[in-house]
């Protein structure tokens, strides 16, 4: 009975809630329910192939991509010419302080650093580097998503650095590097061909999870993003709260979709990675 | 030389924005393109410790929040991950538990809404922290799940087979080696609750003030100061729990 019990807690609590929203968004998407329903459609799941849903998809992955893809090459350049360096306790622990900023906070600090009238362009301004703010290049709210790049780095790079330092000394890479040496490898051969690979496995599950998280942000992409295109989190709020109610059909397609997204690939990666996930 | 020049970006790149909060929790009437010559006050710290800038108010609601649902989250996670490693043998209960806690928080908030709205969840710190409990107890499972392993189990039985109740293995053979995960997983769901925007934004609609809904409302309102300040307040604890013990900020399971 207890063992029951504990079942329908995990349930109750994990499952049931999802599923209810998973169910009644698809609902609400091919319009079985909804203040303006007339009928089932798959009009709004059509319209999601042709317009901004799209676009914002491939802008979230970019920018989930690129942070993760610019954190991992820094952290390993990190791990690999200044490994050394991270043994003192003191610099060691100096990664772990971006880790206690919340991503809101991350983004408020980069807009005031970065954006026209922040502290990067009053110093520049300062210094006469530039005349004012139009001078000042667009590093925030900028189509390339520098600001979000930079918010999202912040946050990723130090614990990619720890992980793979952790990684790096559990599987006695140092030992691996003396022998690898001793028998004639050069440092080239030693990275890329034995060290790097064994890095990437331990951290990829972790990378991927990493891409889904940035793909789904949110206040970081609110605060530094522009109106268009914009990451999937916000156009969808956006559609929600628009004075269009003929916009919520859509956004609750798009919700749909990218959940079984997210569901798919967290599936997928834990099934395929199940020996070597230390679960 | 060059090592070292890294080495000294990498600290004021970590140090930097924390300078940038307190500077700007000081500052007032910093207009373009002034950057050290506008005046400098303490009045918004102290509007914040007399209560009149509403900060203190959401710090407390924020902390109410986060230690009710990082209290349930742990325990409700400890023993229900119980359940999943001892009486189940298909791995897509764990796999399922991710579903929640991978989704974008504010997406499921979008999705679940309906419902919170039909049970007069929104708007309410009970709702803001229900939605909350959504996301931190899968987490909480999937965090104790490992921590089930065949000597934990074996010490059970032998509790049970000396004639213990359920409440003695608890308090014999799980409790103490279990200690110091639960003191962890408390703090990290404590952080994620604390940190958390998007959801509670969206299931609190605005009327759950919690710091960071404050720190985005600033932000909104073009002041910078308040922000800096609610800022400040928002990463206090973490600060704390990072100077008393690493592991409580290092979610060193998600490194597989």
């Amino acid at each position: 009975m207890a063992k029951k019990l504990i079942i329908v807690l995990f349930i109750l609590f994990c499952l049931l809630p999802l599923g209810l929203s998973l169910g009644y968004s698809f609902l609400y998407s091919i319009g079985a329910v909804g203040l303006l329903s007339s009928g089932l459609t798959l009009q709004h799941w059509g319209d999601l192939f042709r317009g901004e849903f799209l676009q914002s998809m491939f802008y979230s992955l970019w920018i989930a991509l690129a942070s993760a893809g610019v954190a991992l090459v820094l952290a390993l350049t990190f791990l690999f010419t200044l490994r050394r360096h991270f043994q003192s306790a003191g610099l060691y622990r100096l990664l772990f302080l971006p880790l206690t900023i919340p991503p809101i906070v991350v983004a408020f600090v980069i807009l005031q650093m970065y954006s026209g009238s922040g502290i990067v362009s009053r110093l520049a301004v300062q210094t006469g580097v530039i005349d004012g703010i139009r001078q000042f290049p667009a590093l925030v709210q900028d189509p390339y998503g520098i600001g979000i790049l930079l918010a999202h780095i912040f946050i990723v790079f130090p614990f990619f650095l720890l992980v793979l330092l952790n990684l790096y000394q559990h599987n006695k890479l140092d030992e691996i590097e003396r022998v690898a040496s001793s028998l004639g490898a050069d440092s080239g051969t030693i990275r890329f061909k034995l060290q790097l690979p064994i890095l990437m496995r331990g951290l990829f599950p972790l990378l991927i999870l990493y891409i889904i998280f940035f793909m789904g942000a949110y206040e970081i992409p609110l605060l530094l993003g522009q109106s268009s295109p914009q990451m999937i989190s916000v156009l969808i709020l956006e559609k929600l709260q628009r004075f269009n109610l003929g916009d919520i059909p859509v956004a609750y397609s798009m919700a749909v979709w990218y959940a079984f997204i997210c569901i798919i690939t967290i599936s997928y990666l834990l099934m395929t990675y199940r020996k070597k996930v230390a679960l | 030389m060059k090592k070292r020049v890294a080495l000294g970006l990498l600290f004021l790149s970590f140090v930097i924005p924390f300078g940038v909060l307190i500077y700007l929790s000081v500052s007032t009437e910093w207009y373009y393109p002034d950057l050290v010559s506008h005046p400098f006050t303490l009045s918004n710290w102290s509007s914040f410790f007399d209560g009149r800038s509403g900060l203190l108010e959401s710090a407390s609601i924020s902390l109410f929040i986060s230690l009710t649902v990082s209290t349930l989250a742990t325990l409700c996670g400890f023993f229900i991950s119980r359940g999943i490693a001892y009486y189940t043998t298909s791995r897509w209960w764990l796999v399922s538990a991710y579903f929640p806690y991978v989704i974008a928080p504010v997406v499921l908030a979008v999705m679940l809404n309906y419902y919170f709205l039909q049970i007069g969840l929104s708007g309410t710190v009970f709702g803001v922290m229900t939605a909350q409990l959504l996301i931190t107890m899968p987490y909480a499972v999937i965090l104790f799940y490992g921590y089930w392993n065949r000597n934990i189990r074996n010490l059970e039985n032998l509790v049970a087979t000396l004639g213990g109740s359920f409440t003695d293995r608890v308090k014999h053979a799980i409790l103490p080696s279990a200690k110091g995960l639960l003191v962890v997983c408390f703090f990290q769901c404590f952080l994620i609750s604390w940190f958390e925007y998007g959801l509670t934004q969206f299931i609190g609609i605005g009327k759950v003030e919690t710091l960071t809904i404050m720190v985005y409302r600033y932000v909104a309102e073009s002041n910078p100061y308040l922000a800096a300040l609610a800022g400040t307040v928002l990463i206090i604890p973490p600060v704390l729990l990072l100077l008393v013990n690493r592991k409580f900020i290092f979610r060193k399971e998600w490194s597989f």
